[in-house]
């Protein structure tokens, strides 16, 4: 389908305001990338989110943008909660609180390169992963309910970590309005099993190497250094997280009705955000979000015995700092200006700037780390967020985007020749499946430095290091 | 009766096509298993029975699909055939038989089937269907 994209500036264009959309589309965007998003549904998905009740300033698709179904991957939507604005399960996903942390180390790649292979294996037997993967922790209804109120603060409690890492996470690793008590017996029969797992599909974990470093003086306060060993985590709320998911968007269909509410797409259900459905359905979100983050911290807690027992080293000299902890598909109650807005992030990392109240303590000077996973075996990026991605509400991209169908990965890509071709780089590789790889490869996404000189470029983040994988673990 | 992999950047879509509405439910169902997972499924067979509540022949059929990707990924019961469905106002009643193996190979985690883009449509003698799922 053709659509009237305007260039407002350079990495800027609009979709004007046309029909029933209540603000313009905006995209993120470069020269480069147009072409290949008119071949899919990525901007008709800009103009149905514009639809939605409440909506403020703009519908925006960050330059990872795609095609996913209600909103947009990379949609960034902010509805004005004392204006009805709504709130909608499909503008948050199924795999709620999905998101990326990143620890740093003592360790340079070249004290630890002879022990990859070791430690790669360590890892993949300490950390459950995989379709439907099940954890060493099986937990009662009681102990879930209580992970989903504190969060990681639930893990800390356990020993999976210290309390330094509450304070590097967003929100602490906790949001507070989560209660149990709208939440399904099916999410809480699919959540007992998972704690502590890393998944399947796009979720990782990567050991990698500072590369590059943009901004000296944020990289030193970070605790940053170049050759250094990082390690990356990307998981969400598993089953947990998608029963939520799916139970909420079917008491939406029926909400839509009973408000009278004009969808252009029905997966775009949605509620008030002030009435009995919105908020019961936010309060469940908020308890998917805690079980994430404590998820991640679990896992964050195995990284470090890996490392530690493979090496035979300290925790003191191993380092292993949480550096920060972000959401990229998640709904949160942001105040700006005076006014109180439920952001909808699908597919997009919130990035604050210096001095922003919602920023923990450690960052208010600095701003905070946006941390941007490129594809398999491809760079990945550490940014910081700044005041001119107020025009996003403070958001920007998430990761790579895919440019490609799983289906056509696997008719494309050959498994054993990606493994050899991403092994030649240097990069050790534990998977579970060869047809996950596959679907994964850095040619069905795109080129993730693509995406961040865009958002560099439109000044609503800034680079402050790159990285590359020397080790992969998949599920 | 058929089903075809339909192109979508993110997740994956199936075009559905049966005689009738009871087919297109039988064969979506087969659709799902087709692309969670790999290889030959065997095992003891058992039988379930579900009802579902629904405005509209879509939701009915996003809510069994949903019932069938529960039942594989949580219960490892692999949808095998309809033994029976009952259509009456706006419920549907379904008996299906399930393949219990020892041991799935899953390829892909399907999250759920959506309501984007969800259509039945009366096509020529039969009917077809197209469900978009997040995976």
């Amino acid at each position: 389908m053709d659509w009237k994209i305007e260039k407002v500036e350079e990495f800027i264009y609009r979709i004007p305001k046309e029909g029933k959309m209540r603000v313009e589309g905006r995209l993120y965007i470069s020269e480069k990338m147009i072409s290949h998003l008119k071949k899919d549904n990525t901007p008709l998905q800009v103009v149905n989110v514009a639809h939605l009740p409440g909506i403020e300033k703009y519908s925006l698709a960050m330059p990872d943008m795609h095609w996913g179904y209600g909103f947009p991957i990379g949609g960034v939507a902010a509805m004005d909660i004392n204006k009805n604005g709504v709130i909608s399960p499909g503008g948050i996903g199924y795999d709620i609180n999905c998101g990326v942390r990143l620890i740093r180390t003592n360790l340079t790649f070249d004290e630890i390169k002879e022990r990859i292979e070791d430690i790669m294996s360590a890892l993949f037997v300490n950390i459950p992963s995989g379709v439907g993967s099940t954890g060493k922790l099986r937990l009662s209804e009681k102990e879930l309910k209580e992970v989903i109120v504190k969060g990681s603060e639930w893990a800390v409690e356990r020993g999976f970590g210290y309390k330094e890492d509450l304070l590097s996470t967003e929100d602490g690793g906790r949001l507070k309005w989560a209660s149990p008590d709208y939440i399904s017996p099916r999410a809480y029969e699919r959540g007992r099993g998972q704690l502590g797992t890393l998944g399947s599909g796009n979720h990782f974990l990567e050991v990698q190497k500072v590369v590059n470093i943009y901004d000296e003086e944020l990289a030193k306060k970070w605790g940053l250094f170049l050759n250094q060993i990082v390690i990356m985590i990307h998981s969400g709320s598993r089953g947990f997280g998608h029963q939520v998911c799916d139970d909420y968007i079917k008491v939406m269909q029926k909400a839509v009705q009973k408000y009278g509410i004009s969808l252009p797409d029905r997966q775009l259900a949605c509620a008030p955000f002030n009435s009995e459905e919105g908020k019961r359905y936010f309060q469940s979100m908020c308890a998917a979000a805690n079980y994430a983050w404590c998820n991640r911290q679990i896992m964050m807690h195995w990284v470090r015995e890996s490392f530690t027992k493979v090496l035979g080293i300290s925790p003191r000299d191993f380092g292993g700092e949480l550096i920060y902890d972000v959401a990229h598909n998640i709904g949160k109650i942001e105040e700006y200006d005076g006014r109180k807005y439920i952001v909808h992030r699908k597919g997009a990392t919130r990035a604050l700037p210096p001095g922003i109240p919602l920023l923990p303590e450690k960052y208010r000077e600095t701003g905070q780390p946006v941390i941007i996973p490129g594809s398999m075996g491809t760079e990945s990026y550490l940014l910081v967020g700044t005041e001119k991605a107020k025009d996003t509400f403070y958001s920007t991209c998430h990761g790579a985007g895919r440019e490609m169908s799983r289906h056509e990965a696997l008719r494309r890509v050959e498994g054993h020749e990606l493994r050899r071709r991403l092994e030649g780089k240097g990069i050790v590789i534990e998977s579970k499946s060869i047809r996950g790889l596959v679907e994964e490869a850095p040619e069905a996404y795109k080129d993730v430095s693509e995406v961040v000189r865009v958002v560099v470029g439109a000044g609503i983040s800034k680079k402050v290091a790159r990285m590359v994988p020397v080790g992969v673990m998949k599920g | 009766m058929g089903i075809e992999e339909i192109k979508h950047t993110a997740d994956i879509g199936l075009r559905v096509t049966g005689n009738s509405i009871e087919e297109i439910f039988s064969e979506a169902a087969k659709g799902v298993v087709n692309v969670a997972i790999e290889g030959k499924v065997e095992g003891e067979e058992e039988i379930h029975s579900f009802e579902f509540n629904g405005d509209t022949k879509e939701d009915l059929l996003v809510e069994w699909l949903n019932e069938v990707i529960y039942f594989l990924y949580e219960k490892g019961l692999v949808f095998k055939n309809l033994k029976k469905i009952i259509f009456e106002d706006k419920n549907v009643m379904i008996e299906a038989e399930f393949l219990k193996p020892e041991n799935i190979n899953y390829s892909i985690e399907v999250k759920s089937a959506t309501y984007h883009n969800l259509k039945i449509e009366e096509k020529g003698n039969g009917f077809e269907a197209t469900v978009i799922f997040d995976t």
